[in-house]
C-alpha cells in the first residue's frame, strides 16, 4: 500500500480509492481516523489524503498524532474548509499541502498525487 | 396698592420672567422635537447642548458622556462657541474621564457632582486657569448637570458661561430641565436600542451558524456529485456513447456552475456582513498566480481559450501577506470571467503583474466581449450584469466582481476595468495590492468554510 486516504464521508473516500486504483496507484481508505492512524502506524504509506471535520479525531489530531509517534508519511490535507486560517493552522501541524476538496478535480489530485509518489 | 413706578418695575419684572420662560419651553419643544426621532446619542447631546446655548446665550457650552459600553467615559462631543486654549480641552476630558470613571457605578448624578465639588477636584484648576485667547476672560465650568438614565448616571453635560455673574435659581432650574428632558428621553431610546441590539445580535449568530452549516454541507454533496461525474466522463466506471457522454457533460459543468455559485454567495454573505476573519501570511505572488492560472487551465481549454502568464520573476518581488483564501478567489473570478466571456471561437487571455512603488498590479485582459462605456461605473456593485454579458451568459449572479471589490477593498487595494483595452479589444481588469497586504483581523465567520 502507498496512499491512504483518511475521510469520514463514504462516498467521497471510496471514490478518491476507486479513482487512484484505476489510476494504478495503490490506495485504501479509511472512514474512521481511529482506525486509519492504527494503520498507518504499521507503516509502508508513503502519502496520506487527510480531511479535517470528522467525528471523535479530526483532522488536526491526526496531524498532531503523526508528529507526536514520528510516523514518516506525507500529508495532503483535503478538506472542504478553505479560510486561511484553516489552512495555517493544517501547514503548522505538518501539513505537506492543502487542497480544497470542491476546488480540486479528481485528475488533477491524482496527478498531485502521482508527483509525491515519484519523488 | 403699589405705585405706578413699583407697578412697571413689576410688569418689566414679569414680562422678563415671561419671556425667559416661554424661550425656555420653546428650546424644550424644539429639543424634545429633534429627539423624538432620534437613537443616536452623539445627536440627542448636540440638540441638548444647541438647546442650552439658544437658551441662555452661554458662550461656552461643552458636555461630557460617559459610555456605559466602553468602561469609563469617554468624549463624544465637545462646543463651544468662543475658541478656548488649544490645550484646554484635552487636559480637562482626560481628568474628567479619569475621575466619573472611579466613581462608584451606584452613586446618583447629583451626589456625584457633591463629591467632585467638595473633593475641589483638579479639574477646578484647570478650568479656572484656561484663558480664552481672544477675549481674555476666564470661562468658568459653572454649571454640571447629570446626565442620568437607567437610574445610572452616564455623563455630566457641563455649562460654562463667562460671565462673572452667579445663575440664578432660575436659570439653574432651566438648564436642569433641558438636561433632564434629553436624559429622560435617552433613557426611553436607550431602553428601545437594547432591544434592537439583542434582536440583531441574534439574528446575527442564526446568520453566521447558518451560513457555516450550510456552505460545508453543500460543497460537500457537490464535490462527490462532480467527482462521480468526472469518473463517468474519464471512462473509469465504463466506456459512455458520445450521446451519454454530452449529457453528463452538461451535468459535470452544471455542477461546477452550482458550486461557483454557491462559493460566490456565501462569501458574498460573509465579506458583507463585516464579520469575516482575515488571516494573512507572506504569499509569493507569482507561485500563487501561476497556480491560479492551472486551476482554470482545463475550463479554458473547454472554451478554446489561451492563458499566457506574463509576470517579472518571482526573485524580484517581495513577499506580500495576503489571506489566501480571498486573494486566490479574486484572481479566480477575475480569470473565469475572462474566459466566460472570451469569443465563442476562442480567445486569448493575458494575465500580467506590474511592479509599482507603492504595489503590485495584477491585470487579466481578453478579447472578450467588452464592457458597455455607459455601465462600467456599475460594473462592480452587488448582482450587477452588463446588458451584453446577460446575453452571452445567462446564468451569471453578478456576484464575482463585487467580491473582486470588496476584497481589494480589504487589502486597501482596488479594482478597475479598461474596456476596450488599449488594443481597442475585449477587456483589462486590473487588482492593486499595497506591498503592505491585509490586515488580520479577528470575526466570527470565515470565507467559504
Amino acid at each position: 500500500m502507498t496512499v491512504i486516504i483518511i475521510d469520514d464521508d463514504p462516498s467521497i473516500s471510496r471514490l478518491m480509492e476507486a479513482k487512484l486504483n484505476k489510476e494504478g496507484i495503490e490506495a485504501r481508505a479509511f472512514q474512521s481516523s481511529e482506525e486509519g492512524l492504527k494503520e498507518l502506524e504499521k507503516g509502508g504509506y508513503a502519502l496520506l489524503l487527510l480531511d479535517l471535520l470528522m467525528p471523535g479525531m479530526t483532522g488536526w489530531d491526526v496531524l498532531t498524532a503523526i508528529r507526536e509517534k514520528n510516523i514518516p508519511v506525507k500529508t495532503i490535507v483535503i478538506s472542504n474548509l478553505s479560510t486561511g486560517e484553516d489552512r495555517n493552522k493544517a501547514l503548522d501541524l505538518g501539513a505537506t499541502e492543502y487542497v480544497v476538496k470542491s476546488d480540486i478535480d479528481l485528475s488533477k489530485l491524482v496527478e498531485k498525487v502521482r508527483g509525491y509518489l515519484s519523488n | 396698592m403699589n405705585s405706578p413706578i413699583f407697578q412697571e418695575e413689576e410688569d418689566n419684572f414679569k414680562r422678563a420672567h415671561i419671556e425667559r420662560s416661554l424661550s425656555q419651553l420653546h428650546a424644550t419643544k424644539i429639543l424634545l422635537e429633534k429627539l423624538s426621532s432620534s437613537t443616536d446619542l452623539n445627536h440627542i447631546l448636540h440638540a441638548t447642548i444647541e438647546a442650552l446655548r439658544a437658551s441662555f446665550s452661554s458662550q461656552c457650552v461643552s458636555y461630557l458622556f460617559n459610555d456605559p459600553g466602553n468602561e469609563g467615559i469617554s468624549l463624544c462631543y465637545v462646543y463651544t462657541t468662543t475658541p478656548l486654549r488649544n490645550d484646554y480641552f484635552p487636559t480637562m476630558l482626560e481628568e474628567m474621564r479619569t475621575f466619573i470613571h472611579n466613581l462608584p457605578q451606584d452613586l446618583d448624578g447629583r451626589q456625584a457632582i457633591e463629591t467632585l465639588l467638595s473633593q475641589r477636584h483638579p479639574l477646578f484648576e484647570v478650568v479656572e486657569g484656561a484663558v480664552n485667547d481672544e477675549t481674555g476672560q476666564l470661562p468658568k465650568l459653572s454649571h454640571f448637570i447629570p446626565f442620568i438614565f437607567n437610574e445610572q448616571l452616564h455623563g455630566i453635560v457641563c455649562v460654562g458661561f463667562t460671565s462673572e455673574v452667579p445663575l440664578s435659581k432660575e436659570i439653574k432650574d432651566n438648564i436642569d430641565t433641558i438636561v433632564s428632558c434629553a436624559a429622560l428621553n435617552f433613557s426611553r431610546m436607550h431602553s428601545l436600542i437594547e432591544i434592537e441590539n439583542k434582536k440583531s445580535l441574534e439574528v446575527a449568530q442564526l446568520e453566521a451558524e447558518f451560513i457555516s452549516v450550510a456552505s460545508h454541507q453543500l460543497r460537500t454533496p457537490l464535490t462527490t456529485i462532480i467527482w462521480s461525474l468526472e469518473m463517468l466522463l474519464s471512462g473509469d466506471v465504463g466506456e459512455l456513447t458520445p450521446e451519454q457522454k454530452e449529457t453528463v457533460q452538461t451535468l459535470f459543468d452544471n455542477s461546477k456552475k452550482l458550486t461557483t455559485l454557491v462559493n460566490d454567495l456565501l462569501n458574498t454573505s460573509r465579506l458583507g456582513s463585516g464579520r469575516l476573519r482575515v488571516d494573512p501570511k507572506p504569499i509569493k505572488i507569482v507561485p500563487f498566480i501561476e497556480e491560479a492560472v492551472a486551476q482554470v487551465r482545463e475550463f479554458a481549454e473547454r472554451a478554446q481559450c489561451q492563458i499566457e502568464i506574463n509576470t517579472p520573476d518571482q526573485e524580484s518581488i517581495p513577499e506580500i501577506p495576503l489571506d489566501e483564501t480571498l486573494i486566490a478567489q479574486s484572481i479566480h473570478n477575475l480569470l473565469t470571467n475572462a474566459i466566460r466571456y472570451s469569443p465563442d471561437e476562442g480567445g486569448k487571455i493575458v494575465v500580467s503583474l506590474e511592479k509599482q512603488d507603492d504595489q503590485c498590479v495584477i491585470t487579466v485582459a481578453d478579447d472578450g466581449i467588452g464592457v458597455p462605456l455607459d455601465q462600467q461605473d456599475n460594473l462592480f456593485t452587488k448582482f450587477f450584469r452588463a446588458d451584453n454579458a446577460r446575453t452571452k451568459e445567462t446564468e451569471g449572479t453578478g456576484l464575482g466582481l463585487h467580491l473582486v471589490k470588496m476584497i481589494a477593498d480589504l487589502a486597501g487595494g482596488s479594482v478597475w476595468v479598461d474596456s476596450p483595452k488599449s488594443d481597442g479589444k475585449g477587456s483589462a481588469f486590473h487588482l492593486s495590492l499595497p506591498w503592505t497586504g491585509m490586515q488580520s483581523k479577528e470575526g466570527e465567520v470565515d470565507l467559504a468554510k
